[in-house]
């Protein structure tokens, strides 16, 4: 009898392992697995982290999830760290910014490489300072735009760095969540190209996503126009825990 | 002729034990170092927390908290972990005593304002939040790292190995009981 409560507690702890072990995988530097942010935001965001990760190495990733449930944002976030390794290897040079938009919370995780660039106190004031107080209003672009421009600007010790990134005007602060005439051509070319692809091949293109599917093209299709040419992946960067949380 | 054969079966056998002692061996002590290296970065972040806390014990001084058995119950648990060697079950129980200890200050500074309204302290508390971090995960690597050579000693042919070059067992990290249950440090409230 004790053994067929053993094997009973065993399978009902079964779904929590397995949800407890399942982490996503990475599209591109932006990640809104929670569905926040607008296909144009994604694609600004994209192309200014991945100017980033091309005249720097460092490399940051954002994520947007509903839950980290059930584990803390802290083990999550580490977690996921050590799934993605954000961030050049031997270089250690990654920064993951993770949000559960259900939670309310949000961590800054530091790679072991910028943890003396981006110290856990300039974590914390980046969250709470800047991002927290547009979190709170629900301008989570705006929140986000200025968190990243302030994590950019403390790691190349410039404030004005992404500003002088690109020689193209900085982006505007984009709370605009209606698609552009562009955005709506964008999408069209490829809807097209899509079916294209589909009428030749008997697999999806996009196998490799599967647990997303034909969805996450839909949704996250914008993910991959800013890094466009060559985001080959995070490069191995290790992380320890360094960084900081907060929440909103 | 045939009394050659014999011997190279001998030899043969004798061979393939040595081969098996010496891959064991080698896994061992590389298993082993890993697990100290492992170790070697719990007690870097252990001594960082250590670094902080006297700070955070001044600022709360300075802000007439007077809890004499918490400061005390810290300089203690601080004096006990400089007497324990590494890698020892007493380093560990030493150093879940030094937690349990500052936790009861932090549930202190929390709760009083003029230290909460206080930037110096509340970055320190972030510095103290991070390092409380780290340690958590330096832990979960160094048991990972531990299981593994744990493992490895426990079953063949490496329980035997292990008894010819008295290779001993690593004590794992286990928190204290109500540890995972430590009030947190929140200042989002």
């Amino acid at each position: 009898m004790k053994k067929f409560y053993g094997i009973l507690l065993f399978l009902l702890c079964l779904p929590i392992l397995t949800f407890a072990t399942s982490y996503p995988d990475y599209n591109n530097y932006v990640n809104d697995f929670a569905h926040v942010l607008s296909p144009s935001f994604v694609s600004h965001l994209t192309s200014e982290l991945s100017n980033f990760d091309k005249k720097t190495t460092n490399q940051i990733a954002v994520v947007t999830i509903d839950t980290t449930e059930p584990e803390t944002i802290e083990e999550y976030g580490i977690h996921l760290a050590d799934k993605w390794k954000v961030g050049q290897k031997g270089k250690d040079n990654g920064v993951i910014m993770l949000f559960a938009m259900h939670d309310h919370k949000m961590r800054i995780e530091v790679g072991r490489g910028l943890e003396g660039d981006l110290t856990d106190i300039q974590a914390k004031h980046i969250e709470s300072d800047i991002i927290t107080p547009a979190f709170k209003k629900g301008n989570y672009e705006q929140g986000l735009k200025d968190g990243v421009d302030a994590i950019l600007g403390t790691i190349t010790h410039d404030q004005h760095f992404p500003a002088n990134l690109s020689n193209k005007p900085s982006s505007q602060h984009n709370k605009n969540t209606s698609l552009g005439v562009l955005d709506v051509l964008f999408y069209l070319v490829l809807f097209l190209i899509f079916l294209l692809i589909t009428a030749f091949s008997p697999h999806t293109p996009l196998g490799g996503r599967g647990r997303w599917g034909i969805t996450t093209f839909w949704d996250g299709g914008g993910d991959n126009r800013g890094g466009g040419d060559g985001f080959g992946g995070f490069g191995g960067g290790g992380f320890s825990g360094g960084g900081s949380s907060d929440s909103w | 002729m045939k009394t050659l054969i014999p011997v190279a079966v001998v030899l043969g056998v004798l061979f393939i034990i040595f081969t098996m002692v010496m891959g064991s061996y080698n896994s061992l002590v590389r298993e082993r170092v890993a697990v100290q290296t492992a170790q070697a970065q719990v007690e870097t972040q252990l001594q960082r927390r250590f670094d902080l806390v006297p700070n955070l014990v001044a600022s709360a001084k300075g802000a007439q908290i007077q809890e004499q058995k918490v400061f005390k119950d810290i300089a203690d648990a601080r004096t006990h972990y400089a007497g324990t060697t590494p890698l020892t079950p007493e380093r560990i129980q030493a150093a879940n005593q030094f937690e349990s200890a500052i936790s009861k200050l932090l549930v202190i500074v929390e709760n009083y304002p003029q230290l909460q309204s206080n930037q110096a302290v509340r970055d320190l508390m972030t510095e103290l939040e991070g390092t409380e971090n780290r340690i958590s995960v330096a832990r979960q690597r160094y048991n990972e790292t531990d299981q593994q050579y744990i493992q490895h000693l426990q079953t063949f042919p490496g329980n035997i190995v292990a008894g010819l070059f008295h290779f001993q067992e690593l004590p794992l990290f286990q928190s204290t009981p109500g540890a995972e249950t430590a009030p947190k440090i929140d200042f989002a409230h």
